[in-house]
C-alpha cells in the first residue's frame, strides 16, 4: 500500500482507536515510519479525538489532581491525617507485644523457679536414700551380731575394769570356740590416748600365758565398739591392756584394764 | 505531535513530566471515562485510578507499540468498563450501551464553554445518527469492527469506511 491508500483505508482511525490487531498496528506503525504524510494523518485524527473527547464531559475537577499527588508522592494532606489519627490497631499491636514480652518474663522466672526447687527436692531425696541405706546396712549388723550371740556355742565372758587402772571399766567377750572366732563388745573402754592402742591377750592359767589375738588399732571409729577376732586359741580366759601403737610382745601389766576367766 | 520527550521523562519517573502529561491528557481521558460510567463522582474515581497507573505502569508503553492517547484510551476505557461492571455500580442500573457522547452533549448544562466547543458540539450534534454511535461504540466504547457491525446490524466491510467518513466530517467541522 502507498500512503493514500493507507490514508483512505479507515486503518489509521482504528489505530488511534487502539482496536486494530496486533500485526495490523505494526504495519500502520512501519507505514507511519515510511510515509511522513501517514504520520500527519495519525496526529490528525488523534487530535480530533482528542478534542471530541475533551468536550463530551464536564471539567475535571481540581480535586483529583490533588488526590493523584497525594496517593503517589504522599501529599501534605496525607500525613497531617496520619498524624491525627489514633492508629489504633498499632497501639493495640504494641500493648499485645509488651504484655506478650511481660508474660514471657513471668514464665521464665517461675520455671527458673521450680528448677531450682526441682534441685532442692532432688537433694533431699539423695540425702534421704542414703539414710535409708546406712539404717539398712547397721540393721543387717545389728541382726548378724544377734545371730552370733544366739549361737549355742558361745560363751560370754566379762572382763570386769581392773581396779588400779581402770576401775569404771567393763568389757565383753563372746568367744566361739568351734570357729575360734571372738567378737568383744568394748564399749565400757575409754578412748585410748594418742599413741596408745588397746591390745586383746587369750589367756592359759596355769601356767598364765597371754597370747595376743589383737589389737584395737580402729578403735575410735568403729560406732558399736564391737570387733571381731579370729583364729583365737584354746583360751581360758580374755584381758585387754594399753599398749604403744603397734602393740607389744608381752602385756605390759601396769596398763591391764580389763581381764576375766571363763 | 505526540510529546515523546516528556514521555521519557516520566518513564524515569520525572514528576514535572507526569504534571505536565496530566495537563495535556486528563480532560480527553475524562471525557472518555465520563462517557462511560455517565457519573462525574465516578469519572473522578477512575481518571484518578488511571493516572495512576500510568505513573505506576509508565516503563510498558512503547513508541513501537502505537500512540501514546491510544495507551492512555485503552487504560481508562478498561478502568471505566471495570467500574461500571463492580457490583457496587450495577444498582444504579446504568450499563454501557444506555447512552452517547451525544445525549451527554445535550444533557450536560456545565461542560466547557468555549467558542471552539459550542462549533463541535454544533456538529456533533449535526452528525447523522449512525455516525454518532459508531464513533461511541468503536472511539468511546473500544468495541472492535466485528461487535460494532453485529450491535450496529451494519455489513462488517462498511464500518471502517463509515467511521472515517464520520471523523472527516468532524475534522472539516472543526476548521481544518
Amino acid at each position: 500500500m502507498n500512503a493514500q491508500e493507507y490514508i483512505a483505508s479507515g486503518n489509521l482511525e482504528l489505530f488511534v482507536y487502539g482496536t486494530l490487531s496486533e500485526a495490523e498496528n505494526k504495519e500502520i506503525i512501519a507505514a507511519m515510519e515510511k510515509y511522513p504524510e501517514v504520520k500527519e494523518e495519525v496526529e490528525k485524527i488523534e487530535t480530533t479525538l482528542k478534542s471530541l473527547a475533551e468536550e463530551v464531559a464536564p471539567k475535571v475537577s481540581d480535586n483529583v489532581w490533588v488526590a493523584i499527588n497525594k496517593k503517589i508522592f504522599g501529599g501534605t494532606v496525607k500525613q497531617i491525617e496520619t498524624d491525627k489519627a489514633t492508629n489504633w490497631p498499632a497501639i493495640l499491636g504494641w500493648a499485645a507485644s509488651v504484655l506478650l514480652i511481660m508474660g514471657l518474663f513471668w514464665m521464665f522466672n517461675q520455671n527458673a523457679t521450680l528448677e531450682s526447687e526441682l534441685v532442692e527436692i532432688q537433694n533431699e531425696n539423695q540425702e534421704l536414700l542414703e539414710k535409708i541405706i546406712s539404717t539398712e546396712e547397721s540393721l543387717a549388723e545389728t541382726e548378724s551380731l544377734l545371730n552370733i550371740l544366739r549361737d549355742k556355742n558361745i560363751k560370754a565372758v566379762n572382763l570386769p575394769g581392773h581396779a588400779p587402772v581402770a576401775p569404771e571399766a567393763f568389757a565383753k567377750v563372746f568367744y566361739n570356740q568351734n570357729t575360734q572366732t571372738v567378737h568383744l563388745d568394748a564399749r565400757g573402754l575409754p578412748e585410748p590416748p594418742e599413741g596408745m592402742v588397746y591390745q586383746v591377750w587369750s589367756l592359759k592359767m596355769d601356767p598364765l600365758t597371754p597370747t595376743s589375738i589383737g589389737l584395737l588399732d580402729d578403735f575410735a571409729s568403729i560406732d558399736n565398739k564391737v570387733f571381731v577376732l579370729q583364729g583365737i586359741p584354746e583360751s581360758e580366759g580374755f584381758g585387754i591392756t594399753l599398749e604403744p601403737a603397734g602393740g607389744s610382745v608381752t602385756p605390759t601389766l601396769e596398763q591391764l584394764y580389763t581381764l576375766g576367766v571363763i | 505531535m505526540q510529546p515523546d520527550e516528556l514521555i521519557l521523562l516520566l518513564q524515569k519517573q520525572d514528576q514535572r513530566a507526569f504534571s505536565k502529561l496530566y495537563e495535556m491528557y486528563s480532560e480527553s481521558t475524562y471525557g472518555i471515562i465520563y462517557n462511560i460510567v455517565l457519573d462525574q463522582d465516578l469519572a473522578d474515581e477512575v481518571l484518578q485510578d488511571v493516572f495512576i497507573k500510568i505513573w505506576e505502569k509508565s516503563s510498558t508503553y512503547s513508541t513501537s507499540k502505537g500512540r501514546f492517547f491510544t495507551w492512555i484510551l485503552n487504560i481508562a476505557r478498561n478502568a471505566a468498563i471495570d467500574k461500571i461492571r463492580s457490583k457496587s455500580f450495577k444498582n444504579s442500573k446504568k450499563n454501557l450501551d444506555a447512552d452517547n457522547f451525544v445525549h451527554i452533549l445535550e444533557d450536560q448544562t456545565n461542560l466547557n464553554q468555549t467558542t471552539d466547543t459550542i462549533g463541535l458540539r454544533a456538529f456533533v450534534k449535526a452528525l447523522e445518527p449512525l455516525c454518532r454511535k459508531v464513533i461511541d461504540l468503536l472511539y468511546f466504547k473500544g468495541f472492535t469492527q466485528v461487535e460494532a457491525s453485529e450491535k450496529l446490524d451494519i455489513p462488517l466491510g462498511t464500518i471502517k469506511t463509515r467511521n472515517r467518513n464520520c471523523l472527516k466530517s468532524l475534522r472539516n467541522s472543526m476548521g481544518e
